[in-house]
């Protein structure tokens, strides 16, 4: 690692530039392309549709120092793990495995499972990842991306065997930690079901208070035929961390994907989704909350390519904004020529909960097929005045009517969490978030 | 559905490769553009091209004040530093514009004072579109600005106007007569480094209509102008300018055919609406212009900016459209509600078929407080086309109860075409309530087949079904236009179902 303190731009210049022995998570030939577009260092503006709503201005001119060495939060680590207390725990430190405390990859992992670390793959395994990596393809072709592919030096490589059901889920903690400058983190991982294969992924991003980070994490997610995966992403970061991720899901026939987004923390986030279906009858149900207050940004982009026939989506997002916060929600749902009786739904609805939150939505549908279904909806809006004089006129101060109100708002979405532990877990983080509003705002 | 047939038409070939539906299909495109016929009237053309010259010599052949020759210079040089926009979902090859006429007027150089004077040939090609201008003088009671390719040729019903103080005129006389109007409100809601076609459109428009409406004055009679492009080549480049002043009404109908033409011809428009407090401003356009033929050669490019500003506290303003032509039309006829209680309204019909694109929507910006908009878009895509909605709706932090309703439909009749949806919603007050909806849909055969048993033949039923889903819209036309509108959808559509 380079000593200078650069900013985000330079920083990347230097780590593409940089002779340092280093291992990296993918191979040298993978690497190459992404290391060029790095070259460029092209950062989306305004000007870029996607990006049109989130500037980047501030993570691109924060000072970068080198990786933290600085000790994990343990007290923090041990709470998330409550979370769901009965699950396979898989730990990073500032975007690297650490194996000391995760669970034994040699021996703890069920059989049928494999979880391995990208860096000690065998070329054949490697071959198998990569393959994943080469067919997803990602329609916001965005520096990211390839900041995470070109620079990783650690991720997990998980794949299941056909027919194989797994109901402890995997819980993959990430964690955060600095001294006095920004530290950045990439961690890549690849997921892999086999056929009519069934598994339970919980991804959890967090840091203390006060911590300084900049993660950009990469999944390339590829589901066999029937295969069926429950994939949940948290963010609970620090209001001094930029998050942008980029993941990607292919669905063959029959396989079903349910991902669940709750975006709480974290001075910006940028969630980039993008699910293609890669044969005919497949599902994917998407849910999400992204609640925001003071200065927070939180960027929901979802990208569905309704590639072939007789596939159903469905999309859900609600956006809770209070303080200075901007909620974006961007969710296009493409259905291509012969993907007929194609059922997609979309649905964004958004609460404004102060005088300076602002809501961006971008609903889009593209239809190129004339035997479907597709809907899409968006709202936004304060609480119904109604609802809220009705729980007044029955003794409920106005404060906790409007906190009962927006709970019931988000309960709709963490509702259908279906780990009961992990809901409870949401259900809290979002009630003690409403708590400090509601003391703020009486 | 094939034997559905054979029961309702026993003497049905069941061997015979071509269904009902199919031959339907077919007589349908197969139809030729019915208006497209071009009437032999000797033109003035400019030189071809685009440069400063020309746009001097457009405002000296109209004789205008120095103020109008700046701008429209101003605007020509703010447009040489502009890009053609490229994110509209539109796929045509590059527009050449040094290939263009930008100037084109009946050489008739004598202003005729009644409609005997008018050149017959232009009579006859009015006929021809079904506007005859007598009939509409004594049926209809619309005073009709006819406008040929780019300068108006007769102006019906102005005395009657004139006693109410109503303006209505082709602009190139109310730069004359009203200079002091054109200079007050001219671009003030279209500035002239708006876009790309905007500043096209102020550097080198040709003419247009004007329309001022007194304090308190209610417009007695739809006004409505014919725009009609017609000499090969020309871009035709109108600009319209209504103003309503306080308390007062209009409703303005504009309604557009053009005849065939083998290449593209460009059509870059501006119109802009100034509603003051109270005030009410309807406008309605029916666009028919040719849209190429069914193997997608020829057809208008059709590139208008249409805005209207609700000045004044409780003014508003009314979109309605019915877009059955052109092979390219790029649109968004938007309100700025910055009056307190103001109201935008938006009504749109976009039928696409065999290989026309479009790109439109509307744009709703919230300023002031209590303001209410109103979207519904219907868009049909049949054939090979592309029909896209593209529209915003803005609550700035100031604007207090701001309230927005969109819907948006997609009916899509075959699998070849496409339909697409893509609002934008930028929200920065809590106290707004937006909501927006969208559905895409099919005719289905079920819904063919049950007026099939009831004795209506296919034709008939694909044409009542999309009246009754568009329904919504044409019900804000004022009736003869309603009328016009329906036989134009029918006439593109019938049939063509899959």
């Amino acid at each position: 690692m380079t000593e200078t303190v650069n900013n985000f731009q330079d920083w990347i210049k230097d780590q593409v530039h940089s002779k340092a022995e280093s291992s990296f998570a993918l191979s040298a030939e993978l690497r190459k392309a992404s290391l060029a577009v790095l070259n460029s260092a092209r950062f989306p503006t305004r000007k870029d549709e996607e990006w049109r709503n989130t500037p980047l201005n501030e993570l691109l001119t924060r000072t970068i120092g080198p990786a933290s060495e600085a000790p994990v939060d343990l007290p923090l680590l041990e709470k998330l793990k409550q979370a769901i207390p009965n699950a396979q725990h898989l730990v990073f430190v500032n975007g690297v495995f650490d194996s000391k405390l995760s669970v034994d990859l040699a021996t703890e992992i069920p059989a049928g499972l494999s979880v391995k670390q990208m860096s000690t793959l065998p070329s054949e395994s490697l071959q198998r990842a990569e393959a994943s990596i080469n067919r997803s393809k990602l329609t916001d072709d965005n520096i990211f991306q390839h900041i995470t592919r070109g620079l990783s030096n650690s991720g997990l490589f998980i794949e299941l065997d056909q027919n194989i059901e797994i109901e402890q889920p995997l819980q993959i903690l990430y964690l955060s930690s600095s001294n006095d400058s920004v530290s950045i983190s990439h961690p890549l991982n690849i997921i892999h079901l086999g056929q009519n294969s069934r598994l339970k992924i919980v991804q959890q991003y967090a840091s203390p208070a006060g911590v300084q980070a900049v993660t950009i994490p990469a999944d390339t997610i590829q589901l066999d035929e029937g295969a069926d995966l429950e994939l949940y992403k948290i963010g609970l970061e620090s209001e001094s961390t930029d998050h942008i991720s980029n993941t990607t899901v292919q669905i063959a026939r029959s396989a079903v994907l349910k991902a669940h987004q709750y975006l709480l923390g974290s001075r910006l986030t940028r969630s980039n989704l993008e699910v293609i279906f890669d044969g005919p009858g497949g599902e994917a149900i998407l849910r999400g909350i992204y609640l925001g207050d003071d200065s927070q940004h939180l960027d929901i982009r979802t990208y569905m390519d309704h590639a072939n026939p007789q596939c159903r989506s469905d999309q859900h997002f609600r956006g809770i904004m209070n303080g200075q916060s901007r909620g974006v929600f961007n969710g296009m749902v493409l259905v291509r020529k012969h993907a007929q009786q194609t059922d997609a739904q979309q649905s964004n609805k958004n609460l404004l909960l102060s005088r300076d939150a602002r809501v961006d939505t971008k609903p889009q549908l593209e239809i190129f097929a004339d035997d479907v279904k597709c809907t899409h909806g968006a709202t936004v809006g304060e609480l119904d005045d109604d609802a809220l004089f009705y729980l007044q006129s029955r003794g409920i101060s106005q404060a906790d009517a409007a906190l009962m109100l927006t709970r019931a708002f988000s309960a709709e979405i963490t509702e259908e969490i279906q780990l009961e532990s992990l809901r409870d877990y949401i259900q809290n983080e979002i009630t003690s978030r409403l708590d400090k509003i509601r003391v703020d705002h009486v | 559905m094939e034997k559905k047939d054979q029961i309702l038409n026993p003497e049905n070939n069941p061997k015979n490769t071509l269904s009902d539906e199919q031959q339907t299909i077919q007589s349908i495109t197969d139809q030729e553009y019915k208006y497209g016929f071009v009437s032999e009237i000797e033109m003035e053309e400019f030189p071809i091209g685009l440069n400063e010259n020309i746009v001097r010599m457009i405002s000296a052949k109209k004789n205008e004040p120095e103020f109008m020759t700046e701008w429209r210079l101003k605007a020509y040089r703010h447009w040489l530093k502009m890009k053609e926009p490229k994110w509209p979902k539109l796929d045509y090859p590059e527009v050449d514009f040094d290939d263009l006429y930008y100037y084109a007027a009946p050489k008739n150089e004598n202003a005729p004072k009644s409609l005997d004077e008018v050149d017959p040939e232009l009579i006859r090609t009015f006929d021809k579109l079904g506007v005859p201008l007598e009939e509409r003088e004594l049926l209809a009671g619309v005073a009709v600005d006819a406008i040929i390719d780019s300068v108006s040729v007769a102006t019906t019903f102005k005395d009657k106007l004139n006693d109410l103080g109503i303006i209505f005129c082709p602009m190139s006389e109310a730069i004359q007569d009203h200079p002091e109007l054109v200079k007050k409100y001219l671009g003030t809601v279209v500035p002239y480094t708006d876009n790309f076609y905007a500043t096209l459109n102020s550097a080198v428009f040709s003419d247009g209509s004007f329309v001022y409406i007194p304090p308190g004055v209610r417009c007695p009679m739809e006004l409505s102008s014919y725009f009609r492009i017609n000499a090969a080549k020309t871009g035709q480049f109108e600009r319209t300018l209504i103003i309503a002043d306080k308390g007062s009404y209009v409703s303005y109908l504009e309604g557009c055919t053009a005849p065939m033409r083998d290449e593209n011809q460009l059509h870059a428009a501006i119109v802009e609406l100034i509603a003051m407090d109270d005030a009410e401003i309807k406008y309605s356009t029916v666009q028919n212009w040719y849209a190429g033929n069914k193997e997608g050669v020829g057809g208008i490019y059709n590139f208008v900016t249409k805005r209207g500003l609700c000045a004044g506290t409780r003014s508003k303003i009314s979109w309605t459209q019915v877009e059955t032509g052109s092979a390219i039309t790029w649109k968004y006829p938007s309100c700025v509600l910055k009056g307190d209680h103001s109201v935008g309204e938006f009504y749109s019909v976009a039928l696409t078929n065999n290989f026309q694109q479009a790109d439109t929507g509307s744009k709703m910006i919230h300023l002031g407080k209590d303001t209410r908009s109103l979207i519904i878009s219907k868009g049909i895509s049949a054939g090979k086309s592309n029909n896209a909605y593209r529209g915003l709706v803005k609550v700035n932090s100031k604007a207090e109860n701001a309230r927005n309703y969109s819907q948006c439909d997609s009916l899509l009749i075959g699998d070849q075409c496409g339909a697409h949806t893509y609002p934008f919603l930028e929200i920065e007050n809590p106290s707004a309530q937006v909501e927006h909806e969208a559905t895409t849909s099919k005719v289905s055969d079920d819904q063919i087949f049950y007026l099939n048993q009831r004795g209506i033949s296919t034709e008939d039923a694909v044409g009542m079904i999309v009246s009754g889903y568009a329904r919504e819209v044409f019900q804000q036309l004022p009736m003869e236009f309603a009328v016009e509108a329906q036989a134009l959808m029918a006439l593109s559509l019938e049939g063509s179902v899959g």
